[in-house]
């Protein structure tokens, strides 16, 4: 069994594994098939997953409106301990209003949930999906009733950037910037509600001139509300979600297929998680093309010579020998990029390569099979 | 083999199989299906769409048709004929590849295309070496020209036109305030980009001697290329009066325009890839009401055999099955292994085929973990021979 393997099923190994790469990697089923490696071990585990295949999603139990922790049978399985998986998909948008509701009165919740200028925040901003993954990831974390969770992270396009979706978001709502900005312009408008006074300054005159009345109202209205309700509940959470990430009980999987761009998005990941100290637990090499023969590399073979028993068209030889090339071919360039990635990665950190498997995941026991694959794979 | 009688369709491989430089064409013809769509269950039947192609389609197809088509396939001239092409898809199908080779496919139709890369992407200029790719058009290479939309420079670009003094416009610009509206207003980055690109489009218009005729966004992965696409409209009920909301109008005119627009769709033929696209489809054209050009299925491992050299491969099997130390073994499992990986794609390919009320067109796989510039030149002049799906009921 390979050292990344064994931390996870080790009872006094990490608490949270979070899972990350560019998409199309493979990191949501790697997530499952990590925590039921962990789950068979005898640790109750969770996975905290985004957007899973529709098969994969049916063979965890997670239905298309389930947004609790679900448990999955593992019944099928016939493990010899007994062990517990949960896995949970996650919805952003009802994470941030579920943190909205946490600090808030029920009236002013309603006033904020309603707010269009909220709703469009929710619902569009740039790292929001990350850092809700992350503000989840916390709360349950703080609940204690798990020994693992695994967090699958949401797609993005640089691997990183759910790592910079906390600061991003204390950027954004975490200072009471707003108030300090625009006390100066509010104005009482009535039932208590206060207003910008567009007039007060040149610069909101003119931003407001751009977007309408309206909008600058809402936005206003919003950042109010949140400056006297959230700011300080919101401050403290995302300084939690931030501790939490760089702490002794998280570790970080950089998971890659051999291909250029994800290989160098695995590498970056990890020099920058080593750079700022951060629980870097190794890399997965997904989807690793074996050599196609079982028996050498097959470089001996002479195109003539094959198939000499039997009467068998040139052609077909020499298309089923161009097959066997191609395969043979693309082995030995997952072979290279592993080796490289095993140069820049150093002895020193975990590397498991999976080999390429021809059969999607369609059900639980393919998940195990693939769980048995990533403690073998070296 | 077996199961190939209830297959309601075959993908012919027409273009040299081996993609990476240095490795031997090979040139011997595959013989089509006696009768192709013979299965009356069949909804869908696979269509060259070449009109040459089709022409001289005798039992003898030839596989070594890799020049240059005298004309382009419809699907190929229709999509082209706009002047803004989104490329959208899940994370790590190829959206550059595609980018990349229809910008050089329009190239070769005498268009002039520019690439265009958001935000801090940068994997087009790190295929050209040029990075990061500069916010004004630069030539990139064979009459291709790249940009990078710089989001925050349009804002402040923007600021200047709308506001007449200077004095605020300056004020704005280096306020702390702008600082934190350009992070905190979601959907500001997005909309000062679409903008670019709508102000580009009306350069190809009304400009007499425009330097690109056909701009190509490489976009950003689905559900984030979908809320860029959706944003005028959100906006539109957020802000709706003033300079803003008749450019808003405009833009969103634009980008349901299908003589002006289209989005090209790159997917995997795996699962998830698969469920996102039409997941995608269907939004866009009902939701965005936004004209979807193609879809485009990447690393489509093509047919290489005929139904009767796969049951020779079967009897081959079986007679060497005898022999456990024969070097012939590898390559026929490896053979059927690379059938058992087709027949998964085909099962997916199908799928999109019976759902997506498009053109549907097959990429072929290259093997290799390195797409360079060549393998994409290469891409690119094979396009107009990419194999086009067409559903049997609207043709």
């Amino acid at each position: 069994m390979n050292r990344l393997c064994q931390s996870l099923k080790d009872p006094n190994g990490p608490s949270v594994v979070i899972c990350c790469g560019s998409g199309g990697v493979g990191k949501t089923t790697l997530s499952a098939a990590l925590g039921l490696l962990a789950a068979g071990a005898g640790r109750k585990t969770l996975v905290l997953t985004i957007d899973p295949a529709r098969r994969l999603a049916d063979a965890l139990g997670l239905g298309a409106f389930t947004r609790d922790a679900q448990p999955v049978s593992l019944d099928a399985l016939s493990l010899t301990h007994p062990a517990t998986l949960h896995a949970m998909m996650l919805d952003p948008k009802t994470t941030f209003d579920q943190l909205v509701s946490r600090f808030t009165s029920p009236e002013l919740r309603d006033r904020i949930l309603n707010n269009r200028y909220y709703q469009h925040l929710s619902a569009n901003m740039a790292g929001s999906h990350e850092y809700m993954a992350m503000e989840k990831l916390c709360d349950i974390y703080q609940q204690q009733h798990y020994d693992l969770i695994v967090l699958d992270t949401p797609p993005s396009r640089r691997a990183l950037d759910f790592l910079d979706a906390p600061e991003k978001m204390l950027n954004v709502l975490g200072h009471n910037f707003f108030l300090k900005m625009f006390r100066p312009y509010l104005k009482a408008g009535k039932w208590g509600f206060r207003f910008l006074n567009v007039l007060a300054s040149p610069v909101i005159k003119a931003v407001s001139k751009v977007i309408g009345k309206q909008a600058m109202d809402d936005f206003a209205g919003f950042m109010q509300l949140w400056d006297d309700m959230m700011f300080e509940g919101f401050s403290r959470r995302a300084t939690a979600v931030k501790n939490l990430l760089a702490g002794d009980s998280t570790l970080f999987l950089a998971i890659a297929t051999p291909q250029r761009l994800p290989m160098e998005e695995a590498v970056f990941l990890g020099n920058t998680l080593k750079r700022s100290k951060m629980p870097f637990g190794g890399f997965i090499v997904n989807r690793v093309h074996g050599r196609p023969a079982d028996a050498g590399d097959g470089s001996d073979f002479r195109a003539e010579a094959l198939f000499a028993a039997v009467d068998l068209s040139q052609s077909l030889k020499n298309k089923m020998i161009t097959v066997f090339r191609n395969m043979q071919q693309l082995a030995a360039s997952d072979r290279e990029a592993v080796r490289q990635l095993k140069k820049t990665a150093g002895p020193d950190t975990p590397l498991v390569t999976i080999p390429f498997s021809d059969s999607e995941i369609t059900g639980l026991e393919e998940l195990y099979a693939l769980a048995g694959r990533i403690e073998n794979g070296v | 083999m077996a199961g190939d009688a209830k297959k309601p369709f075959q993908v012919f491989q027409k273009f040299p199989d081996s993609r990476v430089p240095g490795h031997g064409k090979y040139g011997s013809a595959i013989k089509p299906p006696a009768k192709a769509s013979s299965n009356p269950s069949a909804a869908i039947k696979f269509q060259e769409t070449l009109a040459d192609a089709r022409s001289n389609a005798g039992p003898n197809m030839g596989l070594d048709a890799g020049g240059e088509p005298a004309r382009p396939p419809a699907w190929l001239s229709s999509l082209l004929s706009r002047r803004l092409i989104f490329v959208m898809g899940k994370g790590g199908v190829g959206k550059t590849t595609l980018s990349i080779a229809l910008a050089g496919a329009a190239r070769r139709q005498g268009r002039n295309p520019l690439l265009v890369e958001l935000g801090d992407a940068e994997s087009i200029g790190r295929l050209y070496r040029k990075l990061p790719l500069p916010p004004e058009p630069v030539p990139l290479a064979h009459g291709i020209c790249g940009v990078r939309v710089d989001a925050r420079a349009e804002l402040e670009a923007y600021i200047r036109t709308h506001i007449p003094s200077k004095f605020i416009a300056g004020k704005i610009s280096n306020s702390r305030l702008f600082d934190y509206l350009f992070e905190a207003a979601p959907g500001l980055k997005e909309i000062m980009s679409l903008g670019r690109l709508w102000r580009w489009e009306q350069e190809i218009q009304y400009l007499s001697d425009p330097p690109f005729d056909l701009i190509i966004v490489d976009a950003p992965a689905t559900g984030h290329a979908l809320s860029l696409l959706r944003l005028p409209e959100a906006l539109i009920r957020m802000i709706r009066v003033g300079p803003v909301a008749r450019q808003l109008q405009g833009l969103k005119r634009l980008l349901r325009d299908p003589e002006r627009t289209a989005l090209a769709i790159v997917t995997l033929a795996e699962e998830l890839p698969v469920r996102e696209t039409l997941a995608a489809c269907q939004e866009a054209q009902a939701d965005l009401e936004m004209p979807v050009g193609a879809v485009f299925i990447n690393a489509v491992h093509m047919e290489m055999f005929s139904p009767r050299e796969k049951d020779h491969i079967q009897a081959l099997a079986a007679m060497y099955a005898g022999h456990p130390d024969a070097p012939e073994n590898d390559i026929i499992r490896c053979v059927r292994r690379f059938a058992r990986r087709q027949a998964v794609q085909q099962a997916h390919i199908r799928e999109i085929c019976n759902t997506a009320k498009t053109p549907v067109l097959l990429m072929p796989f290259y093997y290799t973990n390195d797409m360079t510039l060549e393998h994409l030149e290469a891409l690119s002049s094979e396009m107009g021979h990419f194999f086009s799906v067409i559903r049997e009921k609207e043709t």
